[in-house]
């Protein structure tokens, strides 16, 4: 037969009825209170009626040594009346009468509640007051990004059920604040008036059951929705928090066992908080440094150029640079890297593209020389691209200048950036639109010249969709687009200006997607 | 309306600045209140502990010998003016009783 069990019952700190008839209850079926050490620890007793009472020594500090003079007074105080101590919790003191009808250790309602109002500001009200701004910073941040960027967070799954625990964590936190201020107010009423100490009561079972629900939610999302490297560094940084504080705890615990003078105490618990916080930031620099942390996914080649390593990705685009030039793979191919990132959540799927020159495309020299003469003269769709180079801005006339320079060369090559957004749920297709266009709207300093930038409704026909958009500085067209498909939104960047032609292009390649879109659904 | 500390003494401040009258123990006085008042008044221990914190703090008494944990006390002139005005405040009113019911009503009651 087991002589010892361990529970963890869920009292809220300032629960001295909830708590006395739990232990009372627990006694009459032969188990007494033993400690409070990760969990409740129970004792196997001879089953009786005892009687229990929670009293709170709101002067007791976490550092101060175990058994004060202070608390040993007052302990023997208690034992004078049949009292005995059956465990403590840092200001909570837990004692235990086996008379029939002992008188209590509080014995004036009025002082029974303001102490037990000073120990819960301390152990109740501050870690959970806390708490619940720390809840509700990570709450308002993603609400504020839901408004700035709102694509960002509808993206994941797991942002969104993050963002989900996040609240119910800062509901419940706010619920337990409110419900003991009501029950404070009421408290000093009614000893006040009455003389008597209004019982308390802790949250329902089902109401308790909330912050491990929003855990097994963050966990899960993690888990299941995450990446890897996120559920990577999750874990990571969950192992490294539990190590530390179960390590500067029982370091602080074990000072106060073998009677560390508090402020001694304190002051080993902030430096070692803040060693274990640098040395773990700089592992994980480290870590991160080395590539451990975030792993990424695997490249299909890799490449060293000048001492580092770059990777090349070889995913199939929607829409490519051969599209848009007319030419056939082999030509941009050897020296272009095709990325496509793929997010999905309930409310959207995003892919982000990108087919960008390779940093050691400076060393094709001839080839590349040689590709963008045979892009200047494959005819009308390269007609811009020539002219972006014959006719440069400012900076590229000095790039023209020397265009000997072959790292140059390589800044001249094409680059194609753009996101497709699907957006799952009709309702929020506007909505993502404007939010959308809202993020290009800003300003920009330019030599010194504040211009703004805007995105501006341009002509949709070269484009074939229902909406076209262009970014604009002051009066200056920028080559970045915002255009709309059906349940599609494309942000398009180019490194160049696009044709006529390129522009119905784009719309055949990536309107065409909506087709097999349709069809598919 | 809140309780202001100590403008009036509930009955077990009243009883345990009484027993401090001679020097006593702490813990001593959580026998004698009972005794004191036939068991109509208990004090208990955990606000005994509060109320000497107390008291000791406002000066109404002070300590006067330690032995070990152990702590005898006295009251103080302070603590015994304010006994006196307790005092004279139940006074107050029993006459204000009086006045009322007549002292006839009172001694047949």
């Amino acid at each position: 037969m087991r002589e010892t069990k361990r529970r963890i019952p869920q009292f809220a700190f300032y629960d001295k009825t909830g708590i006395q008839t739990y232990l009372e209850k627990q006694a009459e079926q032969g188990w007494m209170l033993q400690k409070i050490s990760f969990g409740w620890v129970f004792r196997r007793i001879e089953p009786g009626k005892l009687h229990f009472f929670v009293t709170y020594f709101p002067g007791k500090s976490v550092f101060e040594p175990d058994g004060s003079e202070k608390q040993k007074r007052f302990r023997e105080f208690c034992e004078h009346t049949g009292w005995k101590l059956a465990a403590t919790n840092e200001q909570m003191q837990i004692f235990y009468n086996e008379a029939k009808d002992p008188v209590p250790i509080e014995t004036d309602a009025v002082m029974e509640v303001t102490k037990s109002h000073r120990s819960a500001g301390k152990s109740f009200l501050l870690p959970y007051g806390l708490l619940f701004l720390s809840f509700l910073v990570q709450v308002g941040m993603r609400i504020e990004r839901m408004f700035y960027d709102p694509l960002n967070i509808l993206e994941e799954d797991m942002d969104l059920l993050i963002l989900f625990s996040w609240c119910l964590l800062a509901a419940y936190v706010l619920r337990e604040i409110v419900r003991y201020f009501l029950w404070h107010r009421r408290a000093v009423r009614v000893a006040e008036a009455e003389g008597i100490f209004a019982p308390t009561k802790s949250v329902g079972k089902g109401w308790s059951m909330i912050p491990y629900f929003a855990i097994f939610c963050v966990v899960t999302g993690v888990v299941l929705l995450g990446d890897n490297g996120i559920s990577r560094v999750f874990f990571i940084m969950l192992l490294m928090l539990t190590v530390s504080v179960a390590f500067i705890t029982g370091i602080s615990r074990w000072m106060r066992r073998i009677g560390v003078r508090a402020v001694f105490n304190r002051l080993a618990v902030i430096v070692l908080t803040v060693l274990v916080f640098l040395v773990t930031m700089q592992q994980l620099f480290l870590m991160l440094i080395r590539g451990e942390l975030l792993p990424g996914r695997e490249a299909a080649e890799t490449y060293e150029y000048n001492g580092w390593t770059y990777e090349v990705y070889r995913d199939g685009l929607p829409l490519t640079l051969e599209d848009l030039f007319g030419e056939d793979e082999d030509s941009f191919g050897a020296w272009y890297s095709y990325e496509l990132t793929e997010k999905e959540s309930v409310f959207l799927v995003r892919s982000e593209a990108r087919q960008d020159p390779r940093a050691d495309a400076r060393e094709a020299g001839e080839e590349m020389r040689k590709l963008l003469t045979d892009a200047q003269e494959s005819g009308e769709s390269a007609q811009n691209l020539r002219t972006d180079i014959q006719e440069p801005g400012e900076d590229a006339q000095a790039l023209q200048a020397d265009a000997e320079d072959s790292q140059e060369v390589t800044q001249k090559l094409p680059v194609l950036l753009y996101t497709v957004t699907q957006v799952k749920a009709p309702f929020l297709y506007d909505w993502c639109v404007r939010k959308t266009i809202e993020q290009y709207t800003g300003e920009e300093n330019i030599d010194g010249e504040i211009r703004g930038e805007a995105m501006r409704s341009v002509e949709k026909e070269p484009w074939k969709v229902d909406a076209a958009y262009r970014l604009y500085r002051g009066n200056e067209a920028v080559n970045e687009y915002v255009l709309c498909y059906g349940d599609l939104i494309l942000e398009l960047n180019t490194s160049w200006e696009l044709t006529q032609e390129q522009m119905t292009v784009v719309g055949e390649r990536i309107g065409g997607s909506i087709t097999q879109n349709q069809l598919r659904g | 309306m809140p309780r202001v500390k100590f403008r009036t003494l509930t009955e077990q401040m009243f009883y345990t600045l009484l027993c401090l009258k001679e020097e006593c123990y702490g813990m001593d006085i959580l026998d004698k209140v009972p005794s004191m008042t036939n068991g109509q008044v208990n004090v208990g221990s955990g606000t005994l502990y509060t109320l000497l914190e107390q008291f000791l703090e406002e000066g109404m008494i002070r300590e006067t010998k330690m032995e070990g944990r152990r702590r005898s006390y006295i009251l103080t002139e302070k603590g015994q003016e304010m006994l006196k005005k307790e005092y004279d405040r139940i006074c107050a009113q029993a006459a204000d009783y009086r006045l009322v019911f007549g002292r006839g009503q009172v001694e047949k009651s």
